[in-house]
């Protein structure tokens, strides 16, 4: 999978696609887990085209979140849309995950 | 065996798919002399040489033999060369055989008989021997692209039948899996009596990451979950079943250290079981598990990232219970709470699926939470054995149209019957009951 990937003050942004489902979970955490390892573990996931995500979506998102955690780093997503923002709230994962507006403020965040 | 694929095409007088035997061809003239003549030449180019005298002859060969290579006269008493091409282009021979005539005639209009009949090319007599060396040779190549077509569509119709084969194995062992999942729902809900449950259960491939269950775990007091296993289909199910496992008491090894008592500490456990050490998150679970009084509706109920359960009042008034924690599965650590509440006599407690309220029309809306609490409202005033099950069945089928469900839909619900006669005031000490039911 192609996300669009820059780096801004040592912060990797990573917009991801439209559709976060189980057929592209396997790709998305691949390259996701390559960002972590060769970057400096701080993320910011820009969500606001992804309107699909599910369950295996999930699971890629935290698997990301210990990866970077477990270097220090952490991974804050910006630009939730509202379905996509229930799934947080219903899993209760909103509480773990620092959810930003867009990205200055998540930027801002890892100062 | 077979040659190999990307084999580079065979040299003339070199065999098709034997490098150390000769390509046969059969040599097909009433006149002996001329017979002998071909035979020495195509020796000389390595061929080895069958022959005919006539095309009757001819035929007869090529049934009997693997000859693929015919260099045939025109005319000849009896069969003629183009009867020759007619007669084994009808014949099923498994192959191709590619026919060279050789003819006086050059005009067109015995090249078209000729092609018509079937031959594959041409040599006019007299001809020079380098001639009908590189027409051999034409033909050794087209009969080497064939024979790879052939090998090809061999190995094609190979894989389909190994596909095929494997499907249909998929195919039993998944409905075989899925009759393994269903006995491992409840069938009847005599552990919750004097209280009642109901459930539905439609997985969205054969096989299923909800499960759900009931079961005695003192006497009076039984235990409950409903559980959504990320992801549906086959791995979805083997977790779902290895946890029914975990999560029956008896059922299996068990959670180290469970306490079926204690909803969230029973949940903590869990997590801890589930949860891999090196934060790669495959699987995880959602989850409500907890515990009921039968005789006096007292419930103990702790949530890991589950769809909130509903509690519908016997007046008709409707709450989530939206405390808990997240799903198991994915953090090492995780605390959870316990909740209580009570049913009391009427009250309802619902637990489900999202795959419930995500359950999307042809159009692509949600089923949503509204329609699902009106269809179980409306259930309830009509009322009988089953009737929120049945209801939400036919209003979920009716909504998604002909198609498969996309994720698994179920969904439990525990009630406390009005107070009917026999059942013992609340309050009091249960019966003690030595015999523990199994679910």
């Amino acid at each position: 999978m192609n996300l669009e990937h820059r780096t801004q003050d040592g912060v990797d942004i990573i917009k991801l696609p439209e559709r976060l489902m189980m057929a592209d979970a396997a790709d998305a955490r691949a390259t996701l887990k390559e960002i972590i390892e060769q970057g400096s573990g701080k993320l910011v996931l820009n969500l606001t085209a992804t309107s699909f995500m599910d369950s295996s979506g999930l699971a890629v998102l935290v698997s990301g979140l210990q990866a970077a955690r477990k270097r220090d780093g952490d991974v804050l997503l910006v630009g939730m849309s509202n379905t996509v923002r229930a799934l947080f709230e219903l899993t209760r994962l909103h509480t773990v995950f620092q959810i930003f507006d867009d990205e200055p403020g998540a930027l801002r965040a890892f100062g | 065996m077979r040659q190999s694929k990307g084999q580079s095409l065979p040299q003339a007088g070199r065999p098709l798919n034997h490098p150390r035997i000769a390509v046969k061809v059969l040599v097909t003239d009433d006149a002996a002399d001329f017979r002998l003549y071909l035979r020495v030449l195509l020796q000389r180019w390595g061929y080895q040489v069958v022959e005919a005298a006539d095309g009757q002859e001819a035929l007869a060969c090529l049934e009997a033999n693997d000859i693929r290579l015919v260099v045939s006269d025109w005319m000849m008493p009896g069969m003629s060369g183009p009867d020759l091409c007619r007669a084994a282009r009808a014949t099923d021979l498994g192959h191709y055989v590619y026919i060279i005539l050789l003819t006086g005639r050059s005009d067109s209009a015995d090249l078209v008989e000729g092609l018509d009949a079937g031959a594959d090319d041409f040599v006019t007599k007299p001809f020079e021997a380098q001639v009908l060396r590189a027409r051999l040779r034409v033909g050794e190549r087209i009969l080497a692209l064939e024979q790879r077509l052939a090998d090809q569509n061999h190995d094609l119709q190979e894989s389909r039948n190994q596909l095929a084969s494997a499907y249909n194995q998929i195919q039993a062992d998944l409905a075989i899996a899925a009759r393994i999942q269903r006995q491992l729902l409840p069938t009847t809900d005599q552990a919750t009596l004097p209280c009642r449950a109901e459930w539905l259960f439609l997985p969205a491939a054969q096989v299923s990451g909800d499960s759900f269950n009931f079961f005695e775990l003192t006497p009076g007091l039984i235990g409950f979950y409903h559980l959504d296993i990320s992801g549906h289909g086959v791995p979805a199910a083997l977790l779902s079943v290895s946890l029914t496992h975990s999560l029956v008491p008896g059922g299996g090894p068990g959670v180290a250290g469970t306490n079926f008592l204690d909803p969230a500490t029973f949940l903590v456990d869990l997590n801890r079981q589930l949860t891999n050490r090196d934060g790669e998150v495959q699987n995880y679970a959602t989850i409500a598990y907890g515990t009921l009084e039968k005789h006096t509706g007292r419930v103990l109920l702790a949530l890991a990232g589950h769809p909130y359960p509903i509690l519908i009042r016997h007046d008709g008034t409707i709450e989530y219970l939206r405390q808990g924690g997240l799903p198991v599965g994915m953090f090492p650590h995780v605390d959870y709470d316990t909740q209580e509440l009570c049913l009391d006599p009427g009250d309802r407690l619902i637990l489900y699926s999202d795959g419930i309220t995500e359950c999307s029309d042809p159009s692509g809306e949600a089923f949503g939470y509204d329609r699902f609490r009106e269809t179980l409202a409306q259930a309830i005033l009509v009322g009988g054995t089953g009737a929120l099950a049945t209801a939400l069945d036919r209003r979920l089928r009716a909504w998604r149209g002909p198609i498969h469900f996309e994720d698994d839909i179920s969904m439990l619900a525990l009630e406390r019957p009005l107070a009917v006669q026999g059942d013992p005031p609340r309050g009091e000490d249960p019966p003690t009951n030595p015999q523990r039911a199994k679910p």
